[in-house]
């Protein structure tokens, strides 16, 4: 029996390292990551030998983080009860342990004892746990650690370090594997849902303190017997987590208290899973798993949409509500898009506009000068609209593109049909801007009028331009799973955005050479943005109309 | 060999399952039929060992599937609905894999006319993530049979199954049934059942409606002498309704 399942992870990471290897859809990219990761690593660890430049005056996060050690302390210790309590409820949850559908319908139904069939999959379980929570924040410091001022003693505290948060994440999921495998899943929401609220109140405390007395005032979570009880492991872990923060040896005695944990956890789970048949509390989770990974090779936010759809539908379920269509023909593409943006989560729309609305707000009110607060509300919508582009709105014309079976027999001018595509995503990218206008437009001060200008205008049709050339690169790379085309159209995105947005210059320049008023500046900026879109546009239409799916 | 004696399968407030028995013999195919949302999935979930029962007993061979399921499973081939085989592996692999777990390697000797039945042979090396739904449906057939087993359970196995693929796979189930095995398959067509199944079991909302062979599925649904299965489930099920 261990001998199948050995065999089938042996297959299974024999054929992907094989797969990875041979296939240049998938070599190529490695290559890419490697090499970027690959020069951090050798610039790190050819300026590792070298003398810090003599500079006592200089601020370091690590002197910092010395002269407030006990606070430090007592806030990573915070971050880590919050940590325990997360995992503890995941496991009540029934999120704790999930298979593979493969392994449902071979490993499950196979003579082989639970307790082997989890003994073999807790490695997995544990290893991509602490690949997610702990090796990003140990590479980080390692490589990082040295411009912060926070630099490891030696070799062996770096693997002390790490081998004790390793610890701690796998003690957690494996005490939380044991809770789901012990009270299954539906049976203990309550005790889940109070666990949230407990991390909740905890967070609220230790927010309250530090408002009240500084960084300093964390210490009285430490203090606090109940807390110490309950995490000794959130301690030793904290232990060397802050040794390592202030330069001071690790030593292994934290990591072996851990192990002391770690290891009856185990113990007990393995005696658990031999008594119960968890294999349906994890169906549930295991599925959804499943779906969210293939929702996430496909398009970012489809995986995004699915959980909301799911954690919307638990909380109201049968609210669901239709629109009426409105208008003929491209309008009406255009309106069934703009309803498709408006039915998921009502926050998407509300977020935006209402955050840009109250930082704007904040600033006219608090700033003292007026002029510099707006021309950084105006920088944030900028980065905010560059976060739509690159995280949304590649993936939502992905899946545009797949309903292109769908919208190219209809009547419509595939011009229509492109800027019927891309209206919905210049809109969301532009909603931070406009709620960020409004505060600006009651303001007394014409440079808060030409602030929110920009916002209202110039910055969408910015945003047309970038959104339109995204399109095309999308009909060009139109399939999400294949991470070498993912490459690719970021590649290609970046290096034709520098043209397209120097195509805006001269509207920019001109009136500004002239000693153009400044609104009549913001008014050629965005005809200018306008007229590249229409180019664009017709572009996009081109390529659109050629485009042939899979 | 598989007896079902008083299964109730609760989801929530829901009863999936409720109460139902019955039996599959050596040597008889038997066809689990019934509308969406019978239980038809979740009966055999159960019979895997999958699922947990909330009451009732499932014995494979004598075998009681939940104080006994590593004995029980041994004697147990299962088909799911929707097949999810492990993307990195082979086709070959897969088979070796399962002849491993059920410890009948010495059964692979028997893999290539399996696979050639199946017409899987020449994809015996290619990876199950490029393998299309159908050679896929095939694949979980051909590890149902690679290791022998004296009871199979097939949850709609002709779903996305070429013609050619649907009569090689129909044979072998017959093939299992003449060499003394208990077959039970959960399926939607009707005409199929008909002709493959000596009994049928057909529920309906969790429970069994009715239990027997064609000819006495005839007797009980009062139906005329030419009427289908189909025209008798269909009366059945709205009586039941």
């Amino acid at each position: 029996m261990t001998r199948a399942i050995l065999l089938l992870s042996f297959w299974q990471i024999r054929n992907a390292v094989r797969t990875s290897l041979t296939e240049p859809r998938k070599l190529i990219p490695l290559l890419v990551i490697g090499l970027a990761f690959g020069l951090q690593l050798v610039s790190w660890m050819m300026f590792r030998g070298m003398q810090r430049p003599n500079a006592p005056e200089v601020f370091t996060i690590g002197a910092y983080m010395a002269n407030h050690a006990a606070a430090i302390h007592a806030l990573v210790f915070t971050f880590l009860v919050l940590g325990a309590l997360t995992a503890i409820q995941s496991g009540f949850g029934g999120g704790a342990l999930t298979f593979p559908l493969a392994d449902i319908d071979y490993l499950f139904p196979a003579p082989i004892p639970r307790a082997l069939v989890l003994a073999m999959r807790l490695p997995a379980i544990t290893g991509r746990a602490i690949m997610m929570a702990v090796f990003g924040i140990f590479v980080m410091l390692m490589v990082f650690g040295r411009t912060l001022g926070l630099e490891i003693a030696s070799r062996a505290d770096g693997f002390a370090l790490f081998a004790a948060l390793a610890l701690f994440v796998s003690a957690y999921v494996t005490l939380a594997i044991a809770i789901e495998v012990a009270f299954g899943t539906g049976h203990a929401r309550l005790a889940g849902r109070t666990l949230n609220v407990l991390a909740l109140a905890l967070l609220a405390w230790v927010g309250l303190l530090v408002w009240r007395n500084g960084v300093d005032g964390a210490v009285i979570v430490e203090r606090n017997w109940v807390l110490a009880a309950l995490f000794p492991p959130s301690r030793w872990a904290a232990n060397a987590v802050v040794a390592a923060l202030t330069n001071r040896p690790i030593g292994w005695a934290h990591p072996g208290l851990l192990f002391a944990f770690y290891a009856p956890t185990v113990a007990l789970t393995l005696w658990l899973a031999r008594r119960r048949n968890f294999y349906e509390a994890t169906l549930v989770g295991s599925e959804r798993a499943a779906q969210l990974r293939a929702a996430r090779q496909g398009n970012l936010m489809a995986a995004y949409a699915l959980r909301f759809q799911r954690s919307a539908a638990n909380r109201r379920q049968g609210r669901a509500y239709t629109l009426p269509p409105v208008g003929r023909g491209a309008l009406a593409l255009l309106w069934a898009n703009l309803c498709a943006v408006g039915k998921r989560p009502i926050l998407n729309v509300a977020a935006p506009l209402g955050l840009g609305a109250a930082i704007s707000a904040a600033i006219c009110v608090y700033m003292p000068r007026v002029a510099e607060g707006l021309g950084i509300v105006v920088g944030l919508d900028g980065y905010v609209s560059w976060l739509i582009v690159m995280v949304a709105a590649r993936s939502a014309f992905q899946l545009s593109l797949q309903r292109h079976s769908l919208t190219r027999p209809l009547p419509i001018a595939p011009w229509k049909t492109v800027a019927a595509e891309v209206a919905p995503t210049v809109l969301v990218g532009s909603l931070f801007g406009w709620g960020a206008a409004l505060p600006m437009l009651v303001r007394p001060e014409a440079i808060a009028h030409i602030f929110a200008a920009i916002l209202l205008f110039a910055a969408p049709a910015a945003m047309s331009c970038l959104s339109l050339l995204l399109y095309t690169i999308a009909i060009w790379y139109p399939t999400g799973q294949d991470k070498l085309q993912q490459l690719l159209s970021g590649l290609v995105f970046m290096a034709l955005m520098g043209p397209v947005l120097l195509c805006l210059t001269p509207f920019i320049l001109i009136p500004l050479l002239l000693s153009a008023p400044p609104l009549l500046t913001v008014a050629s900026a965005t005809f200018g943005g306008l007229c590249v879109s229409a180019g664009l546009l017709i572009f996009s239409a081109y390529t659109l109309r050629r485009y042939e799916p899979a | 060999m598989l007896e079902i004696v008083g299964l109730t399968k609760y989801f929530g407030s829901l009863a999936a399952v409720n109460g139902l028995s019955f039996r599959v013999d050596a040597g008889e195919i038997v066809g689990l039929l019934g509308p969406n949302g019978a239980g038809k999935t979740t009966t055999i979930r159960c019979i895997a060992g999958i699922l947990q029962a909330d009451a009732g007993e499932v014995r494979l061979c004598g075998k009681d599937i939940v104080r006994e399921p590593e004995a029980a499973k041994q004697t147990l081939a299962y088909v799911p609905e929707t097949p999810n085989p492990y993307e990195m592996l082979t086709v070959m692999e897969h088979l070796r894999f399962i002849a491993a777990a059920f410890g009948t390697e010495d059964e692979l000797a028997s893999a290539q006319p399996l696979l050639d039945s199946l017409d899987l042979w020449e994809k015996r090396n290619a990876l199950a993530a490029t393998l299309s739904k159908g050679m896929r449906q095939k694949l979980a057939c051909a590890c149902a049979f690679i290791h022998r087993p004296e009871i199979l359970c097939f949850d709609e196995p002709l779903v996305g199954i070429d013609p050619k693929g649907a009569r090689a796979l129909k044979d072998r189930l017959m093939e299992r049934r003449d060499a003394g095995k208990a077959v039970l398959v959960s399926t939607h067509m009707l005409d199929t059942a008909e002709r493959l199944c000596d009994r049928v079991v057909i529920m309906h909302q969790g429970a069994l409606v009715v239990e027997g062979t064609m000819a006495e599925i005839h007797e009980r649904a009062h139906a005329e002498a030419d009427a289908t299965l189909e025209d008798m489930f269909l009366q059945l099920t709205e009586d039941a309704q």
